[in-house]
Parts: C-alpha cells; sequence; structure tokens
C-alpha cells in the first residue's frame, strides 16, 4: 500500500510498492451492502423523525397550545411492538442455534403482532377522530396523526421484507443462511421499537413539555 | 514508456476479485426501458432530466420577455408570471441540476471509478430512476390541471402557497408536493445505492484517498442529499395535511379573501425553518458533484495532478459539515433572535474559508501547466470566473445587515445564478464534453460545441453582471412588472430589454449543445478509449462505449492515485490508475 492506510495518514500520490490488499468476494459484498445499506436508511430515518420531534417541541412552546387527549390504547400498542421485536430477536437466535422452529415461530409470531400493532394505531386514530369531533385544527392532533402515520408506514414496509424472510423460513435450508435477513428484519424492528419508544413517550404518554424543552435546549 | 496494463504476476494473486452477479436482460423492454445498467439508467435519468431542464429554459425566456417588454406577450399575465417563477426555480434545483449531478453522472461514473461492475443494488437503482420519472411527470401534470401549476415561488412559503388568491393554491401546489415526495424516495433509493457502491464495492487497491475527486464529490453530496431532504419531506407531508386535512402545522388563523380561514395557531416560520434546514444544503448538494468534476477536469487538461488532493478532499468534507448549520442566512429578512443572526453569519462567512481553499488549489494546478484548451477545459476555466464571481457576491449577502436591503432585489437572483446555476452548469457542459467519447463512442461536433462555449460564457456574463447593479439600484425580484415606478431610470429598463435579449441567445446556444449531443452520437468521427489521455478507471475498459459489467474478465486493480500527470522521468505525460509501478518504465 501507499505510505499510511489510513484515511487521514495515507499519502495517495505514492504509488504501491507491494502486493494490493486482496478484495472482499461477491457473496461478501452482497451481505455487507444490505447490512451498511439498512444502516445509512435508518441514519435517514432518524433524521426524518428527528426534525419532525424538534417542529413538535418547537410549536409547543406557543401559549396556545392544547396537547393531545391522551389515548390508553397506545399503551397496549407500544406492548404489542415491544413483543414483535422480542420474537424478532428469538427467530434471530434460532437461526445463529440452527434451530428453525425458533426461526419460524419467532417470524410467524412477529409478523402477526406487527399487524396487530397496525390495527391497534388504526383503532387509535378512530378513538382520536370522535374524541376531537374530527377537528384537525389542533397543531397537537396534526402533529399526531403525522407521527403514528409515518411510523405505521415505516412497520408496513417493513412487513414486506419479513414476509420475504418467513417465506424462505419454511422452505427448506441451513439456517445460517438465514441468518443476515433475519438479522436485518431484527435490526429495523429493533430500530422502530426505539422510535415509538420516543415518540410515545416524549409525546403521546402524557405531558412532558418540560423535558422536550430541555431536549430542544430552551431551558 | 510501455505500460502492460494488468500485470497480475507481480503484486497480485489470481481468483481473489471481488465480483458481483449481473443482471442478463431476455428482453428488449429489459435491456432499454426497465434496463439494470447503471450506464443505461444515468442515460435514462439525464434525458429527462435535460428535457424537462428544456421546458425551465423555456419559462425563463417567458420571464424575461416580460421584464423587458412589459404587456407585449398577452399570453403573459401576473398569475403566469409568477408560475413560471417557481416552475423556472423548482425544475432548475430539484429535477435537473440534483437529478442530473447525482443520477446522471452518479449513475455513469461511480461503478467505471471506483472499478465495480455496477451498482450493489441494480434493481433498486432501476426501479430510483423510475421513481424520479413518476416525480417528473406530477409535476409536468400541474401544468395542465385547472388553476394551473403553483406560483407560490419556489419556496413555496405558507401561508400564500395555498391561500386563494395564490395561482395554484388548488390542484397546482398538491401536485407539486406530491412531486417533491416522490423525488424524494426516488432518490433515496438512488443514494443509498450510491453511498453503499462507493464505500463496499471498490475494487482492489482503491482506497479512500485514491478515489478521484470526482466521486469525493458525488459521494460527499450524496450524503447531504440523504440527510437533507427528509426536511423538505416532512414540510411536503405537513403542507399537504394543512391543505387536505385542514390541521394546522403552518397556517396562523388568518382571514382570506375577506373571510376566516378554518385554520388556527400554525407556524408559517416552521416551514422556513425546514425548508432551508433542506435548502442549503442543496446549494451544495449541486455545487460539491461540480467541484469533484471540474477538479479531474482541470487536472486531465492541465495535464498536472491535482494542487492539495488532500485538502481538496477535507474542503469538500467540511463544506458539507458547515452546509447544515448555516440554513438561517436564508431567513435573515424573516425575523429572529440577533445572537442567532450572528451564528448564521458567521458560520456562512466560515465556509468561504474551504471554498477558497479550493478555488486556490485550482488555479494552482493549473499554474505553469500543459494547459490544452480543449471544449471541457474552456468550460472549467469559465466556472472559476462564475464560481469565483458568485462567492464574491455571496460574501454580500451572508451578511446579515448587508443582506436585509438586498434581499427582496435582484442582487440575489444574480448571485444565485452566478454560483449556484451557471456555475454548476459549466461544469454540466464540461463533463458531458468530456465523457461524451467514452458514453457514445464518437467525437463531439468541436465547431458545434466551441460555439456552445462562446455564447453560453458572454452570454451568461451579460445576462447576469449588470443585474447585480439593477439590484443595487432597487429594482425588485419577483415582480411582474416596473414600470411607473419614479426611482429607477430609463436605462434601468434598458438594462432589463438587453438581459432578456442574452438571454434568448443563451438559451439558443443550449439549443445547439443540444442538437450536438443528438447529431454527433450518430454521425460524430470514431473516438479512441482513451481520446484524453486520461488516468481514471473509466478510460481504461476494455470497450468503448464500456459493456454491461465495465470491465472485461477481471476488475482492474489500483496501485496508484488518479493524477500521475507529467511524472518526472517518464516518457509519457499520463500513468494510469491500473499500471503497476514496475511496469511503468522511463
Amino acid at each position: 500500500m501507499s505510505t499510511g492506510t489510513g484515511i487521514f495518514s495515507e499519502t495517495p500520490w505514492i504509488a504501491d510498492t507491494g502486493p494490493v490488499a486482496p478484495a472482499l468476494s461477491g457473496a461478501e459484498i452482497a451481505l455487507k451492502s444490505r447490512r451498511s445499506a439498512l444502516k445509512m436508511l435508518l441514519s435517514v430515518v432518524s433524521v426524518f423523525f428527528l426534525l419532525m420531534i424538534v417542529a413538535y417541541g418547537g410549536r409547543m412552546l406557543y401559549q396556545d397550545w392544547r396537547p393531545t387527549p391522551q389515548i390508553n390504547l397506545l399503551w397496549a400498542n407500544t406492548g404489542v411492538l415491544l413483543l414483535s421485536s422480542l420474537c424478532l430477536q428469538f427467530a434471530l437466535m434460532g437461526a445463529r442455534a440452527g434451530r428453525i422452529l425458533w426461526v419460524r415461530n419467532g417470524l410467524v409470531a412477529a409478523g402477526i403482532l406487527t399487524v396487530l400493532f397496525l390495527v391497534g394505531q388504526w383503532t387509535a386514530w378512530q378513538q382520536l377522530t370522535t374524541l376531537v369531533l374530527g377537528d384537525f385544527s389542533n397543531p397537537s392532533v396534526g402533529f399526531f396523526f403525522m407521527i403514528t402515520g409515518v411510523h405505521g408506514l415505516h412497520m408496513a414496509g417493513g412487513m414486506l421484507a419479513l414476509v420475504r424472510a418467513t417465506k424462505r423460513a419454511f422452505q427448506p435450508g441451513d439456517t445460517h443462511k438465514m441468518e443476515a435477513n433475519i438479522s436485518n428484519c431484527a435490526l429495523y424492528w429493533h430500530y422502530l421499537l426505539g422510535v415509538w419508544l420516543l415518540v410515545f413517550g416524549l409525546l403521546f404518554s402524557g405531558n412532558n413539555f418540560e423535558i422536550l424543552l430541555r431536549i430542544c435546549g430552551v431551558i | 514508456m510501455e505500460y502492460t496494463a494488468h500485470d497480475e504476476s507481480i503484486f497480485v494473486r489470481p481468483a481473489e476479485v471481488g465480483e458481483m452477479e449481473l443482471y442478463h436482460p431476455k428482453t428488449w423492454l429489459g435491456k432499454y426501458v426497465f434496463c439494470q445498467d447503471a450506464k443505461v439508467i444515468a442515460i435514462q435519468y439525464a434525458a429527462t432530466a435535460l428535457a424537462i431542464g428544456l421546458v425551465a429554459l423555456v419559462l425563463s425566456w417567458f420571464m424575461r420577455l416580460q421584464l423587458a417588454w412589459p404587456n407585449t406577450f398577452t399570453f403573459i399575465d401576473p398569475a403566469y408570471y409568477l408560475q413560471a417563477v417557481t416552475m423556472h426555480g423548482m425544475i432548475m434545483v430539484v429535477y435537473l441540476l440534483t437529478a442530473l449531478f447525482l443520477g446522471g453522472f452518479g449513475n455513469y461514473l461511480i461503478p467505471l471509478m471506483v472499478g465495480a461492475r455496477d451498482m450493489v443494488f441494480p434493481w433498486l437503482n432501476m426501479i430510483s430512476f423510475w421513481v424520479y420519472f413518476t416525480a417528473v411527470l406530477l409535476l409536468a401534470a400541474s401544468f395542465f390541471v385547472g388553476g394551473g401549476s403553483t406560483g407560490a415561488g419556489w419556496t413555496l412559503y405558507p401561508p400564500q402557497a395555498i391561500l386563494p388568491g395564490t395561482p395554484g393554491s388548488e390542484a397546482g401546489i398538491l401536485l407539486m408536493l406530491a412531486s417533491l415526495a416522490v423525488f424524494i424516495i426516488g432518490f433515496t433509493m438512488g443514494g443509498l445505492n450510491y453511498v453503499v457502491t462507493i464505500l463496499q464495492a471498490r475494487t482492489r487497491g482503491m482506497t479512500l484517498m485514491r478515489m478521484p475527486l470526482t466521486i469525493w464529490g458525488i459521494f460527499t453530496a450524496t450524503v447531504l442529499a440523504l440527510f437533507a431532504f427528509p426536511a423538505l419531506f416532512v414540510s411536503a407531508i405537513m403542507m399537504a395535511l394543512d391543505v387536505l386535512l385542514g390541521t394546522s402545522f403552518f397556517m396562523p388563523a388568518i382571514v382570506s379573501m375577506g373571510s376566516e380561514a378554518e385554520h388556527v395557531g400554525g407556524n408559517p416560520l416552521l416551514f422556513q425553518h425546514l425548508f432551508w434546514f433542506f435548502g442549503h444544503p442543496e446549494v451544495y448538494i449541486v455545487a460539491l458533484p461540480a467541484f469533484g468534476i471540474v477538479s479531474d477536469l482541470i487536472s486531465v487538461h492541465a495535464r498536472k495532478n491535482i494542487f492539495g488532493y488532500r485538502m481538496m478532499v477535507w474542503a469538500i468534507v467540511i463544506i458539507g459539515a458547515l452546509s447544515f448549520v448555516v440554513w438561517a442566512h436564508h431567513m435573515y429578512v424573516s425575523g429572529m433572535n440577533p445572537y442567532f443572526g450572528f451564528f448564521f453569519a458567521t458560520t456562512t462567512l466560515i465556509i468561504a474559508i474551504p471554498t477558497a481553499l479550493k478555488v486556490y488549489n485550482w488555479v494552482l494546478t493549473l499554474w505553469q501547466g500543459n494547459i490544452h484548451l480543449t471544449t471541457p477545459m474552456l468550460f472549467s476555466i469559465a466556472f472559476l470566473l462564475f464560481f469565483v464571481n458568485g462567492g464574491m457576491t455571496g460574501l454580500f449577502l451572508g451578511n446579515s445587515t448587508v443582506s436585509m436591503p438586498l434581499s427582496d432585489t435582484l442582487f440575489v437572483v444574480a448571485h444565485f445564478h452566478m454560483v449556484m446555476a451557471v456555475a454548476p452548469v459549466m461544469v454540466v457542459c464540461g463533463a458531458i464534453y468530456h465523457w461524451y467519447p467514452k458514453i457514445s463512442g464518437r467525437w463531439y461536433h468541436e465547431g458545434m460545441a466551441k460555439f456552445h462555449f462562446w455564447t453560453t460564457f458572454v452570454g451568461s456574463y451579460l445576462v447576469f453582471l449588470p443585474m447585480h447593479y439593477l439590484g443595487i439600484m432597487g429594482v425588485p425580484r419577483r415582480y411582474f412588472e416596473i414600470t411607473g415606478t419614479t426611482f429607477l431610470p430609463e436605462s434601468a429598463h434598458a438594462v432589463n430589454a438587453s438581459i432578456t435579449i442574452a438571454a434568448l441567445v443563451v438559451g439558443f446556444a443550449q439549443l445547439v449543445f443540444l442538437w450536438n449531443l443528438i447529431w454527433s452520437a450518430f454521425k460524430g468521427e470514431k473516438a479512441p478509449g482513451n481520446p484524453w489521455n486520461a488516468t481514471t478507471l473509466e478510460w481504461q475498459t476494455e470497450h468503448t462505449p464500456p459493456e454491461h459489467g465495465n470491465f472485461g474478465k477481471e476488475l482492474p486493480c489500483v496501485y496508484r492515485w488518479a493524477y500521475d500527470y507529467s511524472v518526472p522521468g517518464h516518457e509519457e505525460d499520463f500513468i494510469p490508475q491500473n499500471v503497476p509501478p514496475r511496469s511503468v518504465t522511463a
């Protein structure tokens, strides 16, 4: 390699005088690429949710702020999402241990629980619509629909990958080969659970006005 | 000097080359329409971007005709004028320049320049283009709906963007928002591909610090876009909900057309913050690929290694990072805490440091170089002049106290067209001429190219230099007409007319450019594989144009950086990146 190998110390104007490092094999490239793309995507999604939370916090500062009416169903939905994330972790452990039953049961349960979560969120929407009598002009209500809607869409999008991984799990094959896909699904689910806990905890589980102000650096 | 291009026996252990399975189309549709080859996708992106860009060019002619000879052209009424302003701005910034630099040049150059067979997710890449195409169709559809396209200005500021009285405040604005959202989804698919390909599919020996600056520019701009576009996406969703569901994210309680609107308590400034959190990095999403490409063009055509390569890389990265903390300098007149104003003015002026560093390095690369005044080089030099000009006026506008009186005048229009429109377009043209022989396998027509250059270069100066003076005189921007004002002398109107004539001539030159590209693809002289004697990998392919898979049986192996030009002690004035040291003989 040229003198120095780090991005800071490399002197690229000096040509190689020794062997060139071997490249990754094609299969390795594909596996690493998917994981990297997922991590990059999750970073982009983080910015997306962060901007919505900051916008919410910024809007809260105005004197006419009226918080969203409390919806208790959201607690149950949170529990369901937590369980679906655990099931995916269980499936991943099964893939690593070579236990196909764990994989299949974990994936199917995660799928069913995710659908249940989405139905629960839809029901929460109906409840809120009834509570505000169809008047969406209160900004906090608008934020509720937007943030939960966008989160739900991300979950629904993840279902496409989960269905694919589940179909694969019901075909004969080595569980270790399924590990990468299941691991990506699990990462996505854990991440969206984290986002939901943040969103629910901060914005929709009660009056956390002071915490938000601290996060936004106002107090 | 003799080269042995693939002398694997000396340093490289065989059979360790990273390979990927290539997509092989079976039908005509699969090969030319839903193609997964990044090079075909690049051409699809470029053709679509140039087509919609042509529409924006014609819109600018309409604006200029009205400004030069008010009320002469009856089809241009105030609403139509505002719609033309809006659509021209949005199309040029997002649908032409962003798509062309990242979707067009990114797709063509990334795999070739880093030594990969293709993008790492070819299917996603193909989908990315068709999503972009859908976004363009949605945008174009807004010309034909009732009320026409939106006339809210390219910044789409609420509340006026969605209030009755603003052109296109019904279907037009919704189609614009939908189109932007779809564009961003498509871009995210493409952007993930570009980033992961650069990080993980580089060939052996292609370390990050050996990548050509073109790739560094595209890479950093893509990362910027991935993190900046969500702000536009969020604001598009929120504004659409304000229109469709009657939410009040941005809409305050307001009396519109004599009656009280249903909105209460929205915050229009929130939109401005979100928009400019995207909007300012957008400047660099366009500029950074241009910076990268022009660095390579200057180096190749001056036959010199780029001056200060590592500095150039870090300058690109630092400019990209700083571009996220300057957004509110677009909002000085919107009102803000003076401390914020001070902060944003300071960060804005700090960006001048790495930017000036790049300019010095370009000039120092030219210094005592063996400069070949080819068409790509002419465009590169023109870029430098326009960029320095636009950059200097940026120092005026970055300073909040100077910015306020100039903010709503043609000075701002002149500034950003110099720095963000003409300068990157110079690079686009230079880059197309530079890579045209590789893409098409034929030479462009030199006479038409020179005509295109000189007309565009001189004409663009005649358009935008006098515009600064009009701005300083106080000529406002966005106005349908400025006749009947007492503070403007007759000469201001004469300058306006001369600007319009120059703009029409420059526009005509672009038609000649497009004709040259089409004509030369069929009738141009056959070009050799490496006509510029360049060092980067795209010029070392077995076939010109490169076939699907880019390189022959084996991927190239990289032994050196991309700038070994005029190396002392060597007969020829270039050493390609894939030439092993022991194969280079004096």
